[in-house]
């Protein structure tokens, strides 16, 4: 319903029909590697890049249902990163 | 109109002593002194006699004298006053002396005695006015003394009860609470004699019904969001005695027929009786009696029946199942009646997206979040809602119903009394009644059900029952009377009611879940232009909570 600095939120009911279309915007940002999110004159651009972890939770508590996607995946740092090499680093448990 | 010889001139003594009487109470009670203890009961006397007075002389004229039944009413209603001045003037002794009682008579100081006198001097103040302009707004005005009065001894009551507790000066807080006791009091004498006056004006003997004058009170103090009815039943007890299962009247003592006051613009009230009537016309019974009506200058007051029973919400939150069923029923044959009977072939249009504009502030006032700004994610665009808005403002000209019938104007539960006793509905609140279309009173109906504050479980369960019931019901007029229209037209009512009723719900998240409805019933709008209407289907699962 609304959206500040670098985050962007949006609510609202949908019934099968008109959801493929927020999956399908979503799916085109994969597939063209960035996401633009828009609302009232901000703009929060997500560039999907490296491994992505994707969490997909689905719950039934009696008539309530709950499908929740999850992506989160880190930024490479901007500028003179671009260059320098970045130390390898393997480590076990979570990345993000 | 005759009347006794210098009764109107004893009857004015008596009220002006009485007004004395408090005066000095008040001004006992910041300084008390032995001379103005001894004038105040001195006095006491003098009203006592004053009324023995008035009430030989009515007596004597009534048994020899021929007189009319307005002025014998008149003279019925001076005893009851003066004797509940009287009254008045010993509660005010009774008062001066708790005064020795106080260890300190600074301690009433604590307390904000002074308000409750301020209101008893509003009340005799009102009294000779009332009487000689036999002036109904003024005898109801004496009546709300009493509803103020008990608002202020409950205010002090609880702080009273809670510094008892704590164990200390005990001795001076049971004699504060007398004090208060007595000005409470006064409250129930000032009811009585404006009860009185009502009777002299309008001939019958009526009862102020102390939850809707309460009501009344409250909204005209300013007090703008609706209460909770659990709050009245706090003060009040229940309405009705529409205790779970029972659903039955209260048992009144039966003699004095209990009524509404309504008070208000002249138009507004004039269009509100000129409604009863015609409703009373074509349904006798249906809409509450009209026992009197009085116009001033810009204002007019009405007294209506106090129609006994249950509100439809009542039953659909607390009766036996059986019992809903069969209320739902009766609405549903009522309204099936009504809409049959008043069907003329005359289009019109409900103006919705109007409705909606015209509140659209006060929304925002409370939900400053609702605002949406137009939104993207990649291509998919989201209009904001002031572009969906005027989409919908686009499409409502094309969405005429067909006829009109005779329309409530306000169909919530709240406004629909169920007699079970008597197996019958009425109408209150009549003054938005018009020619209209049926899908204004259906999408108020059915939203008044869905805005319950009631989460899901088997309550929530009727109210999603009352909703299907009555959505059956609609569907089916709509076909039978060639409506095609209608479904599109409902998601149009519905989506207005939605989105404005989340101006008196404070509580965010539900307020939330009816704004998102809102909406998605303008997306769906909007996503239908182009194609014919009769197409449209409103998704019954946007009503089920």
């Amino acid at each position: 319903m609304s959206s500040s600095g670098d985050s962007f939120k949006h609510e609202s009911l949908q019934d099968c029909e008109s959801i493929t279309k927020y999956i399908d915007a979503l799916s085109e940002g994969f597939t063209q590697g960035a996401l633009l999110f828009m609302s009232d004159g901000q703009r929060v651009v997500l560039k999907p890049q490296g491994l992505i972890k994707l969490e997909v939770e689905a719950k039934r508590k009696e008539r309530q249902i709950r499908l929740a996607l999850k992506f989160r995946w880190t930024e490479e740092e901007m500028g003179s990163g671009d260059l320098a090499m970045k130390p390898l680093v393997i480590s076990s448990g979570d990345q993000e | 109109m005759r009347m006794p010889a210098g009764l109107e001139e004893n009857f004015r003594f008596l009220v002006l002593e009485v007004h004395k009487q408090v005066e000095e109470t008040l001004n006992f009670l910041s300084s008390p002194s032995q001379r103005l203890l001894e004038r105040i009961n001195g006095r006491d006397d003098y009203v006592d006699n004053l009324k023995s007075l008035i009430e030989e002389k009515s007596f004597a004229f009534l048994t020899n004298t021929v007189t009319d039944r307005r002025t014998s009413n008149l003279l019925r209603s001076i005893n009851t006053i003066a004797s509940n001045l009287e009254r008045i003037a010993d509660f005010a002794v009774n008062i001066v002396n708790q005064v020795q009682f106080l260890s300190d008579p600074a301690f009433l100081a604590r307390y904000d005695y002074q308000t409750f006198f301020e209101e008893v001097f509003v009340g005799l103040e009102t009294i000779n006015e009332a009487v000689a302009r036999q002036d109904l707004a003024l005898a109801f005005r004496i009546c709300q003394c009493e509803f103020h009065l008990d608002g202020l001894y409950k205010t002090n009551l609880d702080q009273l009860l809670a510094e008892l507790k704590r164990g200390r000066e005990t001795g001076n807080l049971v004699t504060t609470l007398f004090i208060f006791r007595y000005l409470e009091r006064m409250g129930d004498s000032l009811l009585n004699i404006g009860e009185a006056l009502i009777f002299a004006i309008i001939g019958e003997r009526l009862k102020i019904h102390q939850y809707e004058a309460l009501r009344d009170t409250l909204a005209a103090s300013g007090m703008e969001a609706p209460i909770s009815q659990v709050e009245f039943e706090s003060i009040w007890g229940s309405r009705s005695g529409c205790r779970i299962g029972t659903v039955a009247e209260s048992s009144d003592d039966g003699r004095a027929q209990r009524v509404i006051f309504k008070e208000g613009n002249l138009g507004k009230i004039q269009r509100e009786k000129i409604n009863i009537e015609r409703w009373q016309e074509l349904m006798p019974g249906l809409p509450p009696r009209i026992f009197g009506f009085q116009a001033s200058d810009n204002n007019a007051s009405l007294l209506l029946e106090y129609l006994g029973g249950c509100t439809l919400q009542e039953v659909v939150l607390n009766s036996e199942k059986e019992i809903l069923e069969n209320a739902v029923f009766l609405v549903l044959e009522t309204l099936n009646t009504i809409w049959r009977e008043t069907k003329r072939e005359q289009r019109t249009n409900a103006g919705f997206v109007s409705q909606l504009r015209g509140r659209i502030d006060d929304v925002y006032r409370v939900h400053p979040r609702f605002e949406r700004a137009a939104m993207s994610i990649g291509s998919l665009k989201m209009e904001s809602l002031g572009e969906l808005i005027h989409h919908l403002a686009e499409i409502e000209p094309g969405l005429d119903a067909p006829f009109t019938v005779l329309t409530h104007g306000d169909f919530n539960l709240n406004n629909i009394i169920y007699n079970h006793n008597e197996q019958r509905v009425h109408f209150i609140d009549l003054y938005r009644t018009a020619d209209a279309d049926y899908v204004q009173d259906a999408s108020v109906f059915l939203i008044s059900n869905f805005r319950l504050p009631v989460a899901r479980g088997p309550l929530r369960d009727r109210i999603s029952y009352v909703i299907t019931e009555f959505l059956r019901f609609a569907r089916a007029f709509a076909q039978d009377n060639h409506d095609r229209t209608f479904e599109a037209r409902l998601a149009l009512g519905l989506l207005r009611s939605f989105f404005t009723s989340t101006r008196f719900e404070l509580n965010h998240d539900f307020a939330k879940v009816m704004y998102l409805r809102s909406v998605y019933l303008m997306e769906k709008l909007t996503a239908h232009r182009g194609r014919a209407w009769e197409d449209f289907h409103l998704p019954d699962q946007v009503l089920i909570y």
